[in-house]
């Protein structure tokens, strides 16, 4: 009985820490964002879809805290909401559990593997990050949702002005086959032999002229009547 | 003489008010689509934006003028056929219930150039009729629409950008010219062989109608036959559209059309030569 009470207490204690530590680290990586009030950036990039031709993504992106965001194109894009806020939504909630999975080296250097679960039923997103262990960026993002099925974002960062670290290069990897495209013709003879096959689709995006805390006002993010 | 003959073709064309139906259509039409599509807010924005999620933003006006272009466009495979067939349908036949065959023939011009002025009048009532076409559904459009990429939702989804939509409706435009003629050349045609329009209008339709369904059945033996049918080569202004666009597919449809309207020429020339007109 004793020995039961202190395996339980162990792994309570095991949990209880690992919480605590998915949390601090969590903090570090919110920390980086902190420092950044407001940024306009210039992107550029391509999706690759298939069955879909998409011409290259171009465009100014404004984000001010806590959640104001323009993108400004002339041309039809698709872009993951992460390529403006570089972290998962769910951080943004209060109610969410976080357990750090464990460790892993990506390009020499130690990442720490987070799963985030919402606490809200409702919510059936499961995010999982990989973190940098010296200076907790997000390198990588791993979303599952039965709606969105899985997206894969991967960041690669630079050290901006000294004092930012911003992605100069984003990739999203997600499942077409969830990305429904309303069409014109109902009949698609070639379709019943795609069906059933999983199929990837990609979006890259480059980051370019950083302009960080500059004092973006609220009216660029008003929208046009 | 020659430009005499359609000159008068053409006088007797635009004198029946049939021929305006189609203008009438389209400006009904067209004005109500652009005033429901504002008014129906982005339908297909929406759809995309719901099937998208949460993860991933929609940026640009897809539901803009040129969209809207797009989808009178699709007019082409029914609609404007019988716009064309109900005038292209009279140009022989009309001569027929009207009485005029004898007065006509009897007069010192060879058949043949009275032929040849039917179908070229046919030819710029399809060429006037394509151009208002153009004109009516695009500039309203952009004007209360907008402009922007156009998305093009076929088998395919091809997002065309801005600075490439005009070459490529000025193309699909021209295709769908070259299909008309066609279609005048039908239903010359057919309107060779009767004295009242009535048959060849109907007797055109159906021809392009039944070759249209023959066409998308999905069964081996309709696929095996589809690519003989000259209604599979109709819809060449589809191509324009495409990315990267198949010229060499675009030129083998004009051939094909030209060469299907070359062979109903032919026989409505060698019916017409033919042609007893006493009785």
């Amino acid at each position: 009985m004793k020995k039961f009470a202190l395996v339980l207490f162990a792994f309570i204690c095991f949990a209880f820490a690992q919480d605590k530590n998915a949390n601090r680290i969590i903090e570090k990586i919110k920390a980086n964002y902190d420092i950044i009030n407001d940024y306009s950036v210039e992107i550029k990039g391509k999706v690759d879809f298939p069955d879909a031709v998409i011409p290259e993504l171009k465009a100014k992106i404004f984000f001010k805290k806590p959640d104001k965001f323009k993108v400004e194109s002339d041309n039809f894009m698709i872009i993951p909401r992460q390529s403006i806020k570089f972290y998962p939504d769910i951080l943004n909630e209060k109610d969410y559990s976080s357990l750090i999975l464990g460790e892993v080296e990506i390009d020499n250097l130690k990442h720490f593997i987070i799963k985030l679960i919402s606490n809200n039923p409702e919510v059936e997103e499961v995010v999982t990050i990989w973190v940098n262990s010296e200076n907790f960026t997000i390198r990588k993002m791993n979303l599952i949702g039965s709606r969105i099925g899985k997206v894969e974002i991967e960041f690669f960062y630079k050290f901006f002005d000294g004092k930012y670290w911003l992605p100069e290069k984003m990739t999203a990897t997600f499942e077409a086959s969830k990305i429904l495209f309303p069409r014109m013709r109902r009949f698609d003879k070639n379709q019943k032999e795609n069906s059933g096959q999983v199929q990837e689709g990609k979006i890259l995006i480059q980051y370019y002229n950083y302009q960080v805390n500059r004092g973006l006002e609220d009216k660029i993010f008003e929208k046009k009547k | 003489m020659i430009l005499k003959m359609i000159s008068f073709e053409l006088y007797k064309i635009f004198k029946k008010w049939r021929t305006y139906i189609g203008f009438l259509a389209l400006s009904i039409f067209i004005p109500i689509l652009i005033y429901g599509v504002s008014e129906g807010g982005n339908h297909y924005q929406r759809i995309l934006d719901r099937n998208m999620g949460d993860q991933f933003l929609i940026v640009g006006n897809l539901v803009n003028g040129w969209y809207v272009a797009f989808i009178t466009i699709q007019a082409m495979i029914i609609h404007i056929p019988f716009f064309i067939t109900l005038v292209a349908g009279d140009l022989f036949a009309g001569e027929g219930s009207a009485g005029t065959y004898r007065m006509l023939i009897t007069r010192p011009i060879r058949r043949e150039t009275i032929v040849v002025a039917k179908y070229i009048a046919g030819f710029i009532y399809a060429l006037v009729f394509i151009v208002f076409f153009g004109l009516i559904s695009t500039f309203p459009a952009i004007y209360f629409l907008g402009t922007g990429d156009l998305i093009v939702p076929l088998e395919k989804i091809i997002v065309i950008p801005s600075n490439e939509i005009y070459w490529r409706f000025l193309l699909a435009y021209f295709s769908s010219f070259i299909s008309m003629c066609l279609v005048v050349s039908l239903a010359a045609l057919f309107s060779s062989l009767v004295n009242n329009a009535i048959g060849p209008i109907v007797g055109t339709m159906a021809v392009i109608v039944i070759f249209l369904i023959l066409g998308e059945l999905p069964f081996e033996l309709f696929e095996k036959i589809s690519p003989y049918l000259f209604t599979k080569y109709m819809t060449v202004w589809i191509d324009s559209f495409d990315y990267p666009v198949d010229f060499s597919r675009i030129l083998k449809s004009y051939a094909v059309l030209i060469g299907h309207g070359i062979l109903f020429f032919a026989i409505t020339l060698l019916n017409f030569r033919k042609k007893d007109i006493l009785i």
